[in-house]
């Protein structure tokens, strides 16, 4: 049942760490090229877990995990480094060269690019996370959220057919945030995936267009994030909260507002309703 | 999560409620016997005894022979070497040229081994049925300064952390196609990544750990108090008593009399 144009593909996948009760039980899903997928769920409900099986940091006890449609179980981490990115919660996880600029050359490097190439990956990163200033300073010696930009750089520098980022926006400021969310959404356009692990259903509203629930290393939902964030029952079971402007929209279903997931669209619908142009001028 | 560092196996038998002092006690004057002594079946018998106890106090022998497994590499080497460069006795086993090996050069190889065996197995009654909570306030209260036996506990409390940390930072640099394949110095040169990233991250962790000790008024110029403080009972101090009869006796029938002294025969 491979589907030739997944480029991850989740085949019943069960898991488990030693002695430990199941993190994931019989998972099945399919990631395609140039979608921005949301991973939610509460602590501990397996989408760490999941995630490392995408670049094979975990193996399923059982089941298969297909990158590109080759099982990750014959294939090494660095190999998959290719195809897949991974940037972890904690920047300081990876940071150890003396400048940034190295810092965000070190995966490509290992990837085998050189010269020129290098030169330019490495500066279009630095470029797009505001680091072009800081290239010669040392990382660990700057503040909490620009290690963080410097590990989300160093990872977008791979170029990989897929990102995931684990819980990005931790320490990042409004508009590093809204940066971020512009370059994942610049990767989408050019083909490539995206999958964002987060608690921040506000983030998973704006910006991503489909959206898997865990609750328990069970997969609860997978689909539409419109469809699954109108599902609250569904959603409070596995504890999450949807974002209050969709709690609002649901609250006021009965006087005729349609959903919406974001204030824009929200402030759309009640001008529409009532006829009013709106306060900010926007058409 | 599971460790290998701690011997440590929770229970609520005999062993495990006597106080944490009197097992040093007894480790200490075990271990003073049984480098006076030495006589093989006397050796033999106090592992029995003591893995008698270990196994009557709920270790299980799972962890025992995992114990074994990492102590017999050096007891075989020891029993090995030992003949060949003892040479007292006169029953001869093998001349070849400069190689001499004697029959009591072979016992002794033996007993030497378990002697070691015994040791370290009385070592683990005290380690296997104290937690660690209990280990470090029989140190403070034998007089080891609070802040040592807090840096301690802090070590002893750290050692998974570290190795879940190394394991993140590893899965980290992999995920950036540092490939840890090639053997040697090759891989040597891989790990410096990690080793950095982690050392790094552990300064910083050291760091914030200092400072949240000192939010908390960690070394404030006041008599502290304790929550688990620990008390000798009144069979605990029956037990010191015991044991300490016994290794007067012990002694004065190793000095006496020549008990254990020779090889085989207890006299």
């Amino acid at each position: 049942m491979t589907d030739p144009r997944a480029l991850i593909e989740v085949d019943h996948v069960s898991f488990s760490y030693e002695d430990a009760p199941p993190a994931l039980s019989d998972v099945s899903l399919t990631i395609a090229p140039g979608e921005f997928v949301a991973l939610t769920g509460a602590n501990g409900s397996g989408k760490t877990t999941l995630a490392k099986h995408f670049n094979g940091l975990l193996r399923p006890s059982s089941g298969a995990v297909r990158v590109d449609g080759s099982d990750t179980a014959s294939r090494s981490i660095s190999e998959l480094a290719h195809t897949v990115g991974y940037v972890f919660q904690n920047p300081d996880h990876q940071i150890f060269l003396p400048t940034v600029a190295e810092e965000v050359g070190f995966g490509p490097r290992n990837l085998g690019v050189r010269g020129a190439e290098l030169e330019e990956q490495v500066e279009a990163a630095l470029a797009l996370f505001e680091l072009s200033e800081l290239r010669e300073r040392h990382p660990t010696l700057l503040g909490r959220g620009v290690r963080r930009r410097v590990a989300l750089a160093a990872s977008y520098a791979m170029r990989p057919r897929l990102l995931v980022l684990d819980e990005p926006t931790g320490g990042l400021d409004r508009r590093a945030t809204d940066q971020l969310m512009t370059v994942l959404h610049d990767l989408v356009a050019e083909g490539r995936s995206v999958v964002l692990i987060t608690h921040d259903m506000r983030l998973v509203g704006e910006h991503a267009e489909r959206m898997i629930v865990l609750n328990g290393g069970v997969l609860r939902a997978d689909g539409s994030t419109a469809e699954i964030m109108a599902c609250h029952e569904l959603l409070h079971a596995a504890g999450i909260r949807p974002p209050a402007v969709a709690r609002l929209a649901a609250d006021l279903r009965d006087v005729g507002l349609p959903a919406a997931l974001t204030v824009d669209d929200f402030v759309k619908n009640v001008v529409a309703l009532a006829g009013v142009p709106r306060a900010d001028g926007a058409p | 999560m599971s460790t290998t560092f701690d011997v440590y196996v929770p229970g609520r038998s005999w062993l495990h409620r006597v106080d944490a002092r009197v097992k040093i006690a007894y480790v200490a004057l075990i271990t003073i016997l049984l480098l006076i002594w030495f006589n093989l079946p006397l050796f033999v018998l106090l592992l029995v005894l003591t893995h008698i106890a270990l196994l009557a106090s709920g270790i299980p022998w799972r962890r025992l022979s995992t114990l074994w497994r990492a102590l017999l590499p050096f007891l075989i080497l020891v029993a090995v070497l030992w003949p060949v460069f003892a040479h007292e006795g006169t029953t001869q086993l093998v001349h070849l040229g400069p190689l001499r090996i004697t029959g009591e050069g072979v016992i002794g190889g033996l007993a030497t081994a378990m002697r070691f065996a015994a040791i370290s197995f009385s070592f683990i009654i005290w380690l296997a049925t104290t937690d660690q909570r209990a280990l470090v306030r029989s140190f403070v209260r034998l007089g080891m300064p609070y802040k040592l036996g807090m840096s301690l506990t802090i070590g002893l409390r750290f050692i998974p952390t570290f190795a879940a940390l190394f394991q993140s930072v590893s899965e980290a640099q992999q995920s950036r196609a540092l490939a840890l394949e090639g053997r040697g110095l090759q891989r040597a040169r891989a790990m410096i990544p990690i080793l950095i990233a982690s050392l790094v991250t552990t300064l910083r962790m050291s760091e914030q750990l200092g400072w949240t000790l000192e939010a908390r008024a960690f070394g404030a110029p006041v008599r502290r108090t304790t929550l688990y403080d620990l008390a000798m009972r009144p069979r605990d101090w029956l037990l010191l008593a015991v044991l300490l009869a016994l290794f007067i006796v012990l002694l004065l029938l190793t000095f006496q009399a020549g008990f254990g002294q020779s090889l085989l025969r207890p006299w």
